[in-house]
């Protein structure tokens, strides 16, 4: 029995562990970066999915901000008026009343209310839409054509494309504003989340040319904003479009419209 | 000398290209699969690797040659290499957190998939095997490295050329991307004639 | 005991290594070049994997948290040098041939991976059985795979060839075989026929060395997996439960939350990772909605299935070519007011189009208040016809003609 060799190697071992626990034990602390350490208590109370609707990169990138005092203790969006709280409590700042957002598309052109012009195969990208032949397959060209290229960006799984045309699910939707940015319409817009009637178009042709695309489309015919009494609606290029600092969700542009395209919430 | 260093471009060239470390000898699958998605992620990675390749073999070689040697107790080797890797890599984490930021975010991410990557370890024991010295061991576990990169990378592109092509269905995900490798294994193959 | 017949069954079955779980891919390519190879590796990984259970689980109450996965490796590490020096020793062609690759067992994520989620928390003997389930399903789908391309790449089966066994190659001997059933020289035209070209085509096969060599491995890996998909479909139709198949490493390497594969030696701090990563729970609902799909995202929810998803529902939903469209002809002069206030032409054609949606509408409205109908005295034709001949039917200059007369005909503007 190589007594002698059994005890080397089980030396050898136990010392390249040691020397390794403890090299690494000298890194740890050697190398340890002085941050802030509110910075990791703001990291810990946003929500950290580094979706980017802040407008920093990552949560972390909003944290170091807000310490640094760049950023307001609500600029998260998705994290809405908790995290605002919390963040607040740590920076000793008091949060604004955050209003929470969603998003809406302006459109609900499906399959029902509008047809296709012609059969398109090809690559299904929003993106691409400007290479498309008159602007997209679906009648409406101002309308979602429903490709998908917003179900794919959004990283909370709050938007999809049904029967043709995107939607919102208001729960889901964290406001982070990345559809808003891929949607080359511009047809997705930030709404308050209390918001009750939603022009559901985004249209600026004539009445008749709108009512030849789609059967539910906008056609601007001013019956809504003659109806609103808290002047809340406004029609301009065929298109009503509705204030929600002034809307009090009356319901009666609603109730007006001759095309039913202001949905109801 | 001259010879010396005509040997030592005869295997940086045979590790990289001719027995390329993924394509001819599988190892380092893992990642070469999964971060091959977008060209830059494959470009940080090779560039981990390459980073953690070449330390590694260098660290690795040198406690061969002057601890486990002498003792004569060769046949703890994987232990240590393993340890030392292992150590290594999370040495190489917190130092480029504290010193070079910039290059952190890009690699970072990567660092702690390249521990159990099989090609590290692969390079370590077969300079061993292969009995080369200091030198030569290094320069084999450079080139090993860059031949990972180049593979990982080329993979990145074809497969961002093919994302939206019409795949079959049975196909899509893994299964292509194997077939592409496999072809490119095969056009690797066409190295054999340079030596 | 029944546990522990249970967790071989899983091993072997349910969740198998390479089949459904997709882990070790490394040697699996690297050394199925031939079934002995397969099989060789295969029981030195069973090995391996039981010894190092058993052990990680003896000590599981003992190692501290922290430094538990250096400490699973150096376990690890330790048998497989022990396998090595056997191999070594006792079957040295094996060695010879596995070369390096039994030391690389060690980074096996099936190893460290079934150590951390299964062997330090369970105990011994459950343990034990689990490393030598997975170690047999391990070997068996090496056997397999080991099989088929020594077959194809070599026309051997575990090193016999034709000749060995039968004194002659195998491409021969299937062609005496044919020779038996379909005789060459028969009468019927047919029956030579398919002789000659069973015979050329089919039966003096060579084999095809790609398969022992690296691409070939590919290619086995490729079709392997992409039966594994086939499989997983079905299954999701049947809403059996497919989570596990390709979930070992799901190849998502940026959003890895494997335990194994992918952890830092002593668990520092968070790590700076810039995709999204699980949230902490919160008190609210609403961050609890972006942990849920960050989970998902991390865990199927990969840009495959995504564009998959999307090819579908945009492609599917409007290529009206096979819809069929309920056509009803109108009367003129339906001023109902609502979404049929267009003055429309007898045209049954050019009405479709305004009405398409209208038209549910007003079937709804039929089936609710029927008498309203007859009472207007509308005649409707129920024709039905492709949405793609309807299109097709209208010209721009009826359409325009249209558009002139609703200018008139719009009341409400």
């Amino acid at each position: 029995m190589n007594y002698i060799g059994i005890l080397t190697a089980v030396a050898v071992v136990a010392a390249v562990g040691l020397f390794i626990g403890i090299f690494l034990g000298i890194a740890s602390v050697a190398f340890q970066i002085n941050t802030d350490e509110r910075e990791e208590k703001v990291l810990a109370a946003l929500p950290g999915n580094n979706c980017g609707g802040c407008g920093y990169p990552g949560c972390s990138g909003l944290a170091a901000a807000i310490v640094k005092g760049d950023a307001p203790v609500n600029a998260c969006p998705v994290g809405g008026e908790t995290v605002a709280k919390a963040v607040g409590t740590i920076m000793g700042v008091e949060a604004d009343a955050t209003k929470r957002m969603v998003a809406f598309v302006k459109c609900r052109g499906d399959c029902e209310h509008t047809h296709m012009d012609y059969n398109y195969t090809g690559l299904y990208d929003c993106q691409m839409l400007n290479f498309v032949p008159n602007q997209g397959p679906k009648s409406c060209n101002y309308g979602c054509q429903g490709f998908g290229s917003c179900e794919r960006v959004c990283p909370f799984d709050a938007i999809h494309v049904v029967d043709g045309v995107a939607v919102v699910d208001k729960e889901k939707c964290k406001a982070c504003g990345k559809c808003l940015a891929v949607c080359p319409r511009a047809l997705i817009e930030m709404v308050p989340y209390n918001a009750k009637y939603l022009v559901a178009c985004s249209s600026k042709e004539k009445g008749p040319a709108t009512m030849q695309s789609c059967t539910i489309g906008c056609i601007g015919c001013g019956l809504c904003k003659k109806n609103c009494e808290a002047s809340a609606v406004t029609v301009d290029n065929f298109l009503a479009i509705i204030d929600y600092d002034k809307c009090v969700s009356c319901g009666v542009c609603a109730e007006k419209c001759p095309k039913k395209c202001i949905v109801e919430k | 000398m001259n010879n010396y260093i005509v040997q030592l471009i005869v295997i940086a060239l045979g590790s990289s290209l001719i027995s390329n470390v993924v394509l001819s000898q599988f190892l380092g699958l893992c990642p070469f699969l999964g971060v091959s998605k977008r060209v830059k992620t494959a470009a940080g990675m090779g560039g981990a690797v390459i980073f953690v390749i070449t330390l590694a073999s260098l660290v690795a070689g040198l406690l061969y040659e002057f601890v486990l040697e002498p003792l004569g107790i060769t046949f703890l080797k994987t232990i240590v290499f393993i340890l030392v890797i292992a150590a290594l890599v999370q040495f190489v984490e917190l130092f480029l957190k504290k010193y070079l930021k910039s290059l952190y975010k890009a690699l970072g991410v990567f660092l702690p998939l390249i521990t159990t990557n099989c090609a590290v370890l692969g390079v370590a024991i077969n300079n061993v095997n292969l009995e080369y010295d200091l030198l030569t061991g290094v320069v084999n576990g450079f080139a090993t490295s860059v031949g990972f990169a180049i593979a990982i990378i080329i993979l990145a592109g074809i497969r961002e050329k093919i994302e939206f092509n019409d795949i079959p269905k049975p196909f899509q995900g893994m299964p292509i991307v194997l077939v592409t490798a496999g072809l490119m294994a095969i056009a690797f193959c066409g190295f054999a004639g340079l030596i | 005991m029944k546990q522990c017949l249970e967790r071989l069954y899983n091993g072997i079955i349910k969740e198998n290594p390479t089949f459904v779980l997709m882990l070790g891919m490394c040697p699996t390519l690297a050394v199925t070049t031939s079934a002995i190879n397969g099989l060789g590796m295969g029981l030195s990984t069973m090995v391996v994997l039981a010894l190092s259970n058993l052990m990680i689980s003896a000590l599981r109450k003992i190692i501290p948290d922290k430094v538990r996965i250096p400490a699973y490796i150096v376990i690890i590490a330790t048998f497989v040098t022990l396998v090595e020096l056997l191999l070594h020793a006792y079957v040295p062609v094996l060695h010879e041939s596995l070369g390096i690759y039994i030391s690389l067992i060690v980074v096996n994520c099936i190893i460290l991976g079934r150590a951390e989620s299964y062997a330090s928390k369970n105990k011994m003997m459950p343990s034990l059985f689990d490393g030598i389930g997975m170690g047999l399903g391990f070997t068996i789908a090496l056997t397999i795979i080991g099989l088929v391309r020594e077959f194809l790449g070599a026309g051997t089966v575990f090193g016999f060839s034709g000749p060995d066994l039968y004194g002659a190659p195998l491409p021969e001997l299937l062609i005496g075989l044919i020779n038996r059933w379909l005789d060459p020289n028969s009468l019927s035209e047919s029956v030579r026929f398919w002789n000659r070209v069973l015979t050329d085509e089919i039966a003096s096969f060579g084999p095809m060395s790609i398969m022992i060599m690296a691409p070939g491995a590919f290619f086995i890996l490729a079709i392997l997996t992409s039966v594994q998909n086939v499989v997983k479909e079905k299954g999701k139709k049947n809403g059996k439960d497919v989570s596990k198949i390709q979930s070992g490493c799901n190849s998502d390497c940026m959003n890895c939350k494997d335990s194994g594969c992918s952890k830092s030696l002593t668990e520092t701090e968070e790590k700076e990772s810039l995709q999204p990563v699980a949230a902490e729970p919160e008190d609210t609902v609403k961050v609890s909605g972006s942990k849920d799909a960050a989970d998902k995202e991390a865990k199927e929810h990969c840009d495959n299935e995504a564009i998959e998803q999307c090819d579908n529902e945009a492609g599917e939903h409007c290529d009206n070519e096979e819809k069929e469209v309920n056509v009803e002809v109108k009367e003129p002069a339906d001023t109902d007011g609502d979404n049929e206030a267009i003055a429309t032409d007898a045209d049954a054609e050019i009405t479709v189009h305004i009405d398409n949606a209208g038209k549910k509408e007003n079937t709804t409205k039929e089936e609710q208040t029927g008498k309203k109908d007859k009472a207007e005295g509308t005649d409707k034709k129920k024709h039905k016809k492709t949405l793609l001949e309807v299109t097709q039917e209208i010209d721009i200059v009826e359409l325009e003609e249209l558009l002139g007369e609703e200018e008139e005909g719009n009341a409400d503007e």
